[in-house]
């Protein structure tokens, strides 16, 4: 326990150094400039900025990225407030409460809300990557192919079943991207799969590239078919979060933190659903719920803690499993295998360091957002009233160079086209994007692992059921599925309510 | 527990016509049928005594009928939410004001030009200067402004144009030593 | 806003990178050359390519900027060189029994013979077992593959891997069999029988020596003709001891320029192989710590050294029925 903490102080030292402050500091406000500005997602920020970073010595490099991904999933809020346009998906709760309470002149007020909700969020994450990462890395560890095949099954149907609300579109999605990520060279006989004889496409389907299409792209044909956004420019009251408003909502903040970091560990789930769920359940817990929708603070605040909370909380299965929980967080995992750190159950043993460093990153990130959030309002304010016009095509340009310049092949701009016309049309068709690109990320763990562990019992699919562990991940995947089917879940609801009428009857 | 089952969308969506769902898995049926075709002329290297479940059309053929067996079961639902009633494809009238498919397929049209076209061509600073340009310039142009605005305008965006030309190559190039197209 | 960050950030790191000075060589690249990993980052093609740019870079105060484009057995990253202008400026990193091997295996229309080669290390293909696998030596290794080798698992990074050619080469040489388990990399393999989901693992020694030094892993022998010593562990045994008939090629691992660039280009790097690359010290180190040995070859030396394996290799894919067309095609005879 000392020892812990004695690394931690020494993670902590390590980042101290000027030039890795300044880093800091341009990163969290980058970071918080992508988030605030519509059209440029976290995941986009992250995917880009792993592109420019990737000469940097790997922890500056993924110092740079978590800055980026905190500060862009916070940002995202500003713009909810003031123009009631989320800056990232995750922000779309934070419009409901927020832009009422700025119509009503306390626009200032809700970005303090915002500012403490996020802060609190993200430590609370924080310390439950602290806390948690060591012990689910042991138990991983004890993971082999079996387990390892339902950790990806179950990850592409979580995902499905939550992240859009429509598990169908949400599984559709999910088996495409699956199948996107079986093209190119196969490693038992080395056939190329879906190639016919092109050498680019036998390499694969390179992860980056298609989440700067998906993720940005899409934004920016989205962006320019949406009609222009307004900006309630009144005057801001002081945004100094009230002391009150924190201690006053100490229980919404707490249960938020939690969802918000649960939502966080399950794979492919990103910040949108737990900002969502952590509404739901606010709501549901709430004396006030005539509020919610017309300016609540505790709405607010739950929505900004749940978001918050869940970027930490994303991390946590990418340092034990290898297994992103959210799609920024896939951009992240992908930066830490181009910087030679391999995220999985090995980390913790061979660069144990390198959690530490993580841990430490989280909570300077935090801190450098909040400093931001007090002191930065009126050049955000400015950032938020340039024209579409004029952002989105440099945005477009960035995109190019980001899918480009990872792998220097022309072949990656077309995947990132591709992707960005694909990503376009299937939201407009409301199928939810993070179970592709999780498709796309986990395809081949599923793959490798399922063969290897039929390999290694001859062909038997016996253990994959009786092994403890791994029957134990068969059966909740099984029953997310079949919760996903409204009539089943409606008859097991039934049945579990009859269930207690019959011993509340008997008692 | 009194709540409704959750939702089918986020509570901030509309939900579709059933039609385009129809239409959707449609495609994605032709789709999964093509994948589980593909991937059934592929070799299984029985000949090399390779064991079936190492063959490289066994998991391509799994996720094709994944998603056939999805594509039909979304085609039914819309079905019964009335895709082939009359109707079936009328737009709930909500939220769609001012969204325009003339700027989203200019859009498209000026991103497709840039990158298959200018980059590679071009030296990049340049490409980038004359998209950035030609994109600003024509969606903010307004025939009705007076000269001296629309001058204006076509001036911002040539700095813009050049300025993003430049600081891109610099910082990508120079700073980050990443090569551009 | 965010590009005036950008370029101040620009500035700023503009200012540190400022050139060291260069020799006077022919060639004096003015913008960051190219080398091409075609592997993942961390494996050993791309820890050798790593090094030899920082010596380079030092040798002509230019950047040597290490890329990694993976994908199809290293045949992606290494058309990306070849399909590159000519001018020097893109290289491709790798080990020769691969680039050699590609138009054997109908992956890409290149050989040997098409590139200026420059070798560093040679890495050595090394066999180990779990601690608890009932074999402690090569000799016991054999026995158990030959009598009940369907049920031994042997992990390997892969089809047309090092530790896959030299199991496919074990079996040519002796009446074994063994599973196949593959990884989708030489450490995860490592990693899998370190654990316990594979008895034992083929694979490149620089992959596993630091287990072989922590216990984890028990060394059964390296595919060489005379013993080896691993520092900090002791003498490993070669394959020679037991199957001395067995031939032990050496894998070359080094960057490489298709022909047809500059001639500045070539006399300068082999200038600076001569020069600096041969007296490494970074190198050296690396190639001790991790049981390689240190072989600074160009020219004509390292094509006919690294043929060897060519030869080798390119028989052990057609005999599999994996060769497209036969070696003796290309010119590539069979090694006795």
């Amino acid at each position: 326990m000392l020892d812990s903490f004695g690394q931690f102080i020494g993670a902590f030292g390590s980042f101290l150094s000027p030039g890795l402050v300044v880093t800091v500091l341009w990163a969290t406000f980058l970071g918080i400039v992508v988030g605030a500005l519509p059209g440029l997602t976290a995941t986009m920020g992250v995917a880009l900025m792993t592109t420019l970073t990737f000469t940097m010595p790997h922890t500056e490099a993924i110092l740079v990225l978590v800055c980026i991904y905190v500060g862009a999933i916070y940002g995202g809020s500003r713009s909810a407030i003031l123009l009631n346009i989320p800056g990232t998906p995750a922000s779309a709760c934070s419009t409901l409460d927020g832009y009422p309470l700025a119509r009503q002149g306390l626009a200032g007020r809700a970005m303090g809300i915002s500012t403490s909700g996020s802060w609190l969020g993200t430590l609370f994450g924080t310390l439950c990557v602290a806390t948690l990462t060591p012990v689910l890395a042991e138990l991983a560890l004890t993971f082999q192919s079996y387990e390892f095949f339902w950790i990806a099954t179950f990850g592409i149907v979580i995902a499905g079943t939550l992240s859009g609300g429509d598990a169908l579109k949400g599984y559709l999605a999910g088996f495409f991207g699956l199948w996107i990520s079986t093209i190119g060279q196969e490693p038992h006989y080395n056939y190329q799969r879906f190639a016919y004889g092109f050498t680019d496409l036998a390499g694969g389907i390179g992860l980056l590239p298609a989440l700067v299409g998906a993720f940005g792209v899409a934004e920016v044909l989205q962006a320019m078919r949406a009609p222009a956004a307004k900006a309630v420019s009144s005057s801001i009251d002081s945004v100094i979060p009230r002391i009150a408003d924190v201690l006053q909502h100490w229980k919404t903040i707490l249960r938020s933190g939690a969802i918000g970091t649960f939502i966080g560990i399950l794979p492919g789930l990103g910040e949108d659903t737990a900002a969502w769920s952590s509404y739901a359940a606010a709501r549901r817990a709430s004396k006030e719920k005539e509020k919610y929708g017309k300016g609540s603070i505790e709405g607010l605040m739950s929505a900004e803690t749940g978001e918050s909370a869940c970027v930490p909380g994303a991390i946590i299965p990418v340092l034990t499993l290898a297994v992103p929980g959210s799609a920024p967080a896939a951009a992240l995992m992908a930066a830490m295998m181009i910087h030679d750190i391999n995220p999985g159950p090995m980390l913790m043993i061979q660069t144990p360091e390198f959690f530490y460093q993580i841990v430490a990153m989280l909570v300077i990130a935090d801190m450098t957002k909040l400093f931001f959030g007090l002191t930065l309002v009126r050049p955000l304010l400015w950032i938020l009233l340039v024209p579409r016009e004029r952002l989105m095509p440099i945005v477009f340009v960035l995109c190019t160079v980001g899918a480009f310049a990872i792998t220097s092949r022309v072949f990656d701009i077309y995947v990132m086209l591709f992707f960005g016309l694909i990503g376009f049309v299937l939201r407009e068709l409301k199928f939810p994007m993070a179970p592709m690109i999780l498709g796309l990320v986990l395809g081949d763990l599923m793959e490798s692992n399922l063969t290897r562990a039929l390999v290694l019992s001859d062909g038997s699919i016996a253990p994959f059921f009786t092994r403890p562990i791994s029957g134990g991940l068969a059966a909740i995947t099984i029953f997310s599925i079949v919760w996903s089917v409204p009539s089943a879940q409606a008859a097991i609801r039934r049945r579990l309510a009859g269930l207690f009428r019959r011993q509340s009857a008997a008692g | 527990m009194t709540e409704t089952p959750p939702p089918s969308l986020m509570p901030h969506e509309q939900p579709l016509p059933p039609r385009y769902d129809l239409w959707t898995a449609a495609v994605f049926f032709c789709v999964g049928v093509a994948i589980v075709w593909l991937a059934f002329l592929m070799p299984t290297y029985r000949d090399q005594q390779g064991p079936i479940y190492e063959a490289p059309g066994l998991v391509p053929t799994l996720h094709g009928i994944v998603v056939v067996v999805l594509s039909i079961w979304l085609g039914l639902r819309s079905v019964s939410r009335g895709a082939l009633r009359t109707g079936g494809a009328d737009e709930p009238r909500k939220s769609r004001e001012g969204y325009s498919n003339t700027r989203l397929v200019l859009a498209g049209l000026l991103c497709l030009v840039f990158a298959v076209g200018l980059v590679g061509q071009l030296p990049f600073w340049l490409a980038a200067a004359i998209f950035v340009f030609a994109f600003t310039s024509l969606f903010e142009w307004r025939a009705e402004a007076p000269i001296k605005e629309r001058a204006r305008r076509l001036a911002i965006a040539a700095v813009l144009g050049i300025g993003t030309g430049v600081a891109v190559t610099l910082v990508f190039q120079r700073a980050f030593l990443v090569r551009l197209p | 806003m965010k590009r005036i960050i950008a370029a101040i950030a620009a500035l700023a790191v503009g200012l540190v990178s400022s050139a060291a000075g260069a020799q006077d060589y022919p060639w004096k690249p003015d913008r960051p050359v190219t080398i091409i990993v075609p592997w993942a980052a961390g494996g050993s093609t791309d820890q050798m390519a790593r090094i030899v740019a920082v010596e380079l870079e030092k040798a002509l105060g230019q950047k040597f900027v290490v890329v990694n484009q993976p994908g199809a057995s290293g045949s992606v990253g290494t058309k990306g060189a070849l399909d590159a202008t000519k001018d020097g400026y893109t290289w491709a990193a790798g080990a020769a029994a691969d680039v050699g091997t590609y138009k054997v295996l109908g992956l890409l229309d290149t050989q040997l013979k098409d590139w200026h080669l420059f070798f560093a290390v040679a890495n050595l293909t090394a066999v180990a077992a779990h601690p608890g696998a009932p074999f402690k030596d090569f000799g016991q290794f054999l026995e158990v593959l030959k009598t009940k080798g369907d049920s031994i698992p042997v992990a390997t990074a892969g089809l047309s891997s090092a530790g896959h050619n030299f199991m496919e080469s074990v079996k040519a040489n002796a009446p074994i069999k063994y599973k196949h388990v593959t990884y989708n990399g030489g450490a995860p393999a490592v990693t899998a029988t370190v654990a316990g989901e594979t008895m034992a693992v083929a694979q490149l020694l620089v992959e596993m020596s630091e287990h072989i030094k922590a216990k984890r892993l028990v060394p059964l022998a390296i595919l060489s003709e005379k013993p080896v010593m691993l520092e900090g562990f002791g003498e490993l045994q070669p394959t020679a001891k037991w199957l001395p008939k067995m031939p032990a090629p050496i894998n070359y691992f080094g960057i490489w320029v298709p022909k047809g660039a500059p001639d500045a280009v070539v006399k300068t790097m082999e200038a600076v192989w001569k020069d600096k690359i041969a007296k490494s010290e970074a190198l050296n180190k690396y190639a001790a710590s991790r049981s390689a040995l240190f072989s600074p070859l160009y020219g004509a030396d390292a094509e006919h050294e690294a043929f060897k394996m060519v030869r080798q290799t390119a028989w052990l894919y057609f005999d599999a029925g994996k060769a497209k067309l036969s070696p003796d095609t290309l010119g590539i005879q069979r090694l006795q």
